[in-house]
């Protein structure tokens, strides 16, 4: 066995004591008490004074749109100063005039959701990723990567996920119709016949 | 020794389904992992997008053969959130009752399946056996076994059949004496405590980074429950406790899904007093969504929490339909948990983290 294999081994044992569990942050994390939305969204005017169209949609989210260059910065802000830790989904959505962007984040101890979004443009669109902030973000943006095309700079490991790599389209834009078959797909398909 | 790559998968009984992990090794050691995923998709997404809202309920439920309804249930709840139906407290109340039989069915089949993967296949036939009884109460309700289309926009498609509650309590004390067994064969059994006890470790600060959410969360000691920390149906009115563990290994993930399916017992019993007479369907349910309306709703699937995002354009069509499994962002974690763990514990960490492609790749 080699001496890397080792400090993994020990890493991996040392890293991983149960007792290590009962840390603060654990603890800090164990308070579940429920934080109204009216409270939320008070703290996060207060934290972001440029944005303005922060609303309650429905009850426990809370909606809002972020510019595209103040991505990183607000997300390191909501993780740090305001304890949502972990990103619920990322989604994307083609909306003809342009692409958006969709983050959802929770937190372990104040309830309401955060949702906001980033608008991109039709052309070439493409946005910094937030693999440095959550690493929960990697897949999901690569499948956003997969079904829209939207580049995610600096991203890790920005691969085709559910469909092959040599695919050349995007199949959840808009101009990718339901029947739509890949002529390069088709060909391959005759060979085999 | 020289490092190398291991495939296992798309056809290995550790998977579950199709998927490959590849898995570099140095000796026995797992020094990297890459999951590969894919092979399953079907474009569901995109297909929810060319369908009307009611033709997509039984799509929904083919996303998962472990627990279709709660994934039908999903459906649901997105596109009454996005129309503004409210179902009455009797639906409410039936369909609490049908997700939580769904969460026992699909515990059950997971810990045979987990039980086989880990070498005793005793254990595999004795949870099958008692998944059939909750599976006949399924039927008896909804009259399928495995995909349910039970749920409709704007409450359940019929009412509970007669001696439906008798027939429930009877299931939940049989269940209730066969955990008992259960545990005496995994818990006495030194072979599965070494194979389990301090195998693949999560940190829960690891598991909040990664996204992990569901039993596996709780089982890294972290108390999150959707259906307390954002409730949804009635389960605000239940009294129930969100199960947790304190180690993060396997083990405790066993023991976090054998809890819950006491809980879920205790919910049924409860809805079942609590269940008030009266309509199952709203009145009135519009066919088309509103324009420019978007929702973001979450329940609390089996393997953790499941959300769709949905976009309505006043058509009776849905313009946008994002599905976000669970299962998904599990695998994606996958690596952190088999860094330095032996490749033979390998079918013992992916099982207890309880896979499902069908919903994985959608």
């Amino acid at each position: 066995m080699s001496e890397r294999t080792e400090a993994i081994e020990q890493g991996q044992r040392d890293h991983h004591k149960p007792e290590l569990f009962e840390t603060d942050t654990l603890k800090h994390n164990l308070q579940t008490g429920m934080t109204g939305e009216q409270e939320v969204l008070q703290m996060l005017k207060g934290k972001f004074p440029d944005i303005e169209d922060m609303k309650i949609t429905l009850p426990r989210r809370i909606e809002f749109k972020v510019p595209a260059e103040k991505l990183i910065e607000t997300c390191n802000i909501l993780k740090n100063d305001m304890d949502y830790k972990g990103v619920s989904f990322i989604s994307g959505v083609d909306r003809r005039t342009g692409f958006d962007v969709t983050y959802m984040l929770f937190s372990l101890s104040h309830s309401p959701v955060l949702v906001f979004t980033v608008s991109l443009p039709k052309d070439e669109p493409s946005i910094h990723t937030v693999c440095g902030v959550w690493r929960a973000a990697n897949w999901y943006e690569r499948e956003i990567y997969d079904m829209f095309g939207i580049n995610f700079e600096n991203h890790p490991d920005l691969r085709r996920i559910m469909l092959r790599d040599d695919a050349d389209f995007f199949p959840l834009r808009k101009t990718y119709k339901l029947n739509d078959k890949p002529k390069k797909w088709q060909e391959e398909c005759r060979r085999v016949q | 020794m020289a490092e190398m790559w291991v495939n296992m998968g798309p056809q290995h009984p550790m998977t579950h389904g199709l998927w490959t992990l590849k898995v570099k090794i140095d000796g026995e050691t797992i020094t990297d992992a890459i999951p590969e995923v894919g092979y399953l998709h079907r474009g569901i997404e995109k297909i929810m997008e060319n369908r009307t809202f009611p033709q997509s309920i039984p799509l929904a439920d083919r996303l998962c053969y472990g627990s279709a309804h709660s994934w039908s249930s999903l459906y649901v709840f997105t596109v009454e959130d996005l129309m503004g139906v409210v179902a009455p407290e009797r639906a409410q109340y039936i369909r609490v009752i049908t997700l939580e039989i769904q969460r026992i069915i699909n515990h059950l089949l997971w810990l045979a399946a987990y039980a086989a993967d880990l070498g005793i296949l005793t254990m595999f036939l004795y949870p099958m056996r008692e998944r059939e009884l909750f599976m006949d109460l399924m039927q008896m309700i909804s009259g399928g076994r495995l995909m349910y289309d039970y749920t409709r926009i704007g409450g359940v498609r019929n009412d509970t059949p007669d001696r439906f509650e008798e027939e429930t309590l009877k299931q939940i004390a049989v269940l209730e004496q066969k955990l008992q067994e259960y545990e005496g064969m995994m818990d006495d059994n030194d072979m599965i405590l070494m194979r389990t006890m301090d195998v693949g470790i999560l940190r829960p600060d690891d598991a909040i980074d990664l996204g992990v959410t569901g039993p596996n969360l709780r089982a890294s000691g972290v108390p999150y429950d959707l259906r307390r920390h954002d409730p949804y149906l009635v389960y605000d009115k239940l009294d129930f406790a969100i199960c947790v563990e304190k180690r993060g290994d396997c083990y405790s993930r066993y023991r976090v899904r054998m809890n819950e399916m006491r809980e879920s017992m205790s919910i049924i019993k409860q809805a079942l007093k609590d269940m008030p007479a009266g309509p199952i369907m709203a009145q009135n349910v519009p066919k088309k969504a509103p324009k420019g309306s978007e929702v973001f709703t979450r329940t609390a699937d089996p393997r953790g929490d499941s959300s769709i995002h949905m976009i309505g354009n006043g058509t009776d069509k849905p313009y946008r339909v994002d599905i976000k499994s669970p299962a998904f962002i599990n695998i994606s974690a996958s690596p952190t948990i088999l860094i330095g763990n032996r490749i033979a514990d390998v079918p013992s960490i992916m099982g207890s983290i309880d896979v499902c492609i069908g919903e994985t790749d959608r």
